[in-house]
């Protein structure tokens, strides 16, 4: 039960981590049919974190 | 037009739908806690898809580029915290039939000045967010009706209908209603973002905005912090507001709840997509001078930008969408502030009301709301909307200490809390209105010495944390005076 804690937490806290480092993806290239990699990315990154997020929740879940 | 009718029509039969007795608050207000998962998943939804989304943020972006974008991590991020929170309050609320945050703050520290003072910040933070809403159905009107008259009777005729309409929806359907025109809502804005990015792709390409407008590509460096604190700021403050806690909790159970809301930053797609219009704008000729014709303001770019490239029953069918993007949400923020001030505010001194009287003083604030709200929509430079919703977020945010503290601990001195939050309120608005020499908004930064510019709410948040638990540390010694739960 905790260490499926834990590993919940670990996922949730990717997106943070991901977000958080702005000079990763603050930069033009490389684009994506024109549009700078900054907008893109973190577009991408709402489909990653709905995934990581959706694991974590059932992981939470099993407890008991 | 004929949508529009079929909507509001669909609008007040929701009320009929799923029989409960509609003169109690518990029915109007949280649908009789009957609603399944799919249908929450809207609802918390449809507080996404608000005129935040389709007006506020590209507008931001427009004026001012890539910083407004920081709504895309603030959309992943806060569902990361709700969904570590948030079934936790469910549990305690289902537990002891609360059905706001301030009822459980009231139980949680035992005290029902705490109580009130939350009831407040919540019914009081709502109100630049409901005038956000009327700010976007007055827009879609705008460009609806331009041509009709001059440019400023036009605008205001919109802002008199748009008001009516909510005013008049949130009175009659209460939360039934809502949720069923946002599922409807939802699916008509999707399809019209869909439709503008194939159509837009197709034509001048999705980068053309941003060769027009090279300098929106990233972010300045000086705007990182300004960046990081906005959108860590703004994913803790959305589950603090009164309407995103009655959703939560008029979902079924606990897990549901933790797993419908683990896959709402899909719904931010559409977010970042519209975001992205307030630069397509930039290399689309003909939106560019419909903005422009119609006073140039920020909040007509989306409506301006799906006129000029969608066909014209297209447009009709988004413009419905997005009109009802900015009715439904408005109506359930507007709800869930007369549940508190009806629940955690007259109660605590008419303690006998009956369930009707109740549910009659809730109706009628919640009209009464929407007046206070309105007054908002003057304070603010039309461009800068998104600033409505970030000076909410700036006042609802200094709850955390008390309802994130409640949940997790019981070791928080009530004192203190109370100190912090209304210290804290106080200093975020004398710095809106510092940052803002004291006249109209445009800006929610303050350059804090040394360390460039951040998010006010991040500054008065710090604050608010560091008196709680100084205050929290030191009156310990004496003893647990606030152990009760």
């Amino acid at each position: 039960m905790k260490s499926k804690d834990a590993v919940a937490a670990v996922l949730i806290a990717i997106p943070f981590i991901a977000y958080f480092a702005i000079p990763t993806y603050n930069m033009v290239n490389p684009q994506w049919g024109g549009v700078p990699f900054f907008w893109w990315y973190q577009t991408v990154w709402l489909g990653i974190s709905a995934v990581l997020f959706f694991c974590a929740a059932v992981l939470m879940g099993r407890k008991s | 037009m004929a949508l529009f009718v079929l909507f509001v029509a669909l609008g007040f039969l929701g009320g009929r739908w799923r029989k409960g007795d509609m003169n109690t608050l518990n029915e109007w207000a949280l649908a009789g806690k009957r609603l399944g998962t799919g249908l929450v998943w809207f609802l918390v939804g449809a507080d996404l898809y608000t005129a935040y989304t389709f007006v506020a943020i590209p507008s931001g972006v427009f004026a001012k580029g890539a910083i407004y974008f920081y709504a895309v991590p603030y959309v992943s991020l806060t569902f990361g915290f709700a969904i570590i929170f948030m079934p936790k309050l469910w549990r305690v609320a289902h537990e002891k039939g609360y059905i706001t945050g301030a009822d459980f703050v009231k139980g949680a520290f035992n005290s029902r000045t705490l109580a009130m003072l939350v009831a407040v910040v919540g019914i009081v933070a709502e109100l630049p967010y409901i005038a956000l809403q009327i700010v976007g159905m007055q827009a879609i009107l705008t460009v609806m009706l331009q041509g009709v008259g001059d440019v400023t009777t036009v605008s205001e005729v919109s802002l008199v209908i748009a008001f009516i309409v909510l005013a008049a929806f949130t009175y009659t359907s209460g939360l039934r209603g809502a949720t069923l025109t946002a599922v409807l809502k939802d699916i008509l804005i999707f399809a019209s973002i869909i439709a503008v990015i194939i159509v837009v792709a197709f034509g001048t390409g999705l980068g053309a905005g941003f060769t027009a407008k090279p300098a929106y590509s990233t972010l300045a460096s000086t705007l990182q912090n300004g960046y990081w604190s906005l959108f860590l700021v703004s994913a803790l403050a959305l589950y603090l507001y009164p309407h995103a806690i009655n959703g939560v909790l008029s979902g079924q159970d606990a897990e549901k709840v933790r797993k419908s809301t683990a896959l709402l930053p899909i719904y931010g797609v559409g977010l970042a997509l519209l975001a992205m219009f307030g630069v397509m704008v930039y290399a689309n000729s003909a939106a560019s001078s419909l903005v422009k014709s119609l006073g140039g303001s920020g909040v007509l770019v989306v409506p301006s930008l799906i006129q000029s490239v969608l066909p014209s029953w297209a447009t009709g069918i988004a413009f419905l969408g997005i009109f009802i993007g900015g009715l439904v949400p408005a109506a359930i923020m507007a709800i869930s502030q007369a549940n508190l001030l009806t629940r955690n505010i007259i109660k605590e001194f008419r303690p006998n009301l009956t369930p009707a009287a109740e549910t009659q003083i809730s109706k009628w604030a919640s009209v009464a709301f929407k007046f206070l709200a309105l007054a908002f929509v003057f304070v603010v430079n039309s461009t800068y909307a998104v600033q409505l919703q970030l000076f909410g977020g700036i006042l609802i945010v200094q709850t955390l200490p008390a309802m994130f503290g409640g949940l997790l601990t019981h070791r928080l001195n009530k004192n203190g809390l109370i100190v912090g939050l209304v210290v804290s309120e106080f200093v975020g608005v004398y710095l809106m209105e510092a940052a803002n020499n004291f006249t109209t908004w445009s800006t929610t930064f303050y350059s804090t010495y040394g360390f460039g510019a951040f998010f006010i709410g991040a500054t008065t948040l710090a604050l608010n944390l560091a008196i709680v638990l100084v205050w929290s540390a030191v009156s310990r010694p004496k003893g647990p005076t606030q152990a009760q739960g």
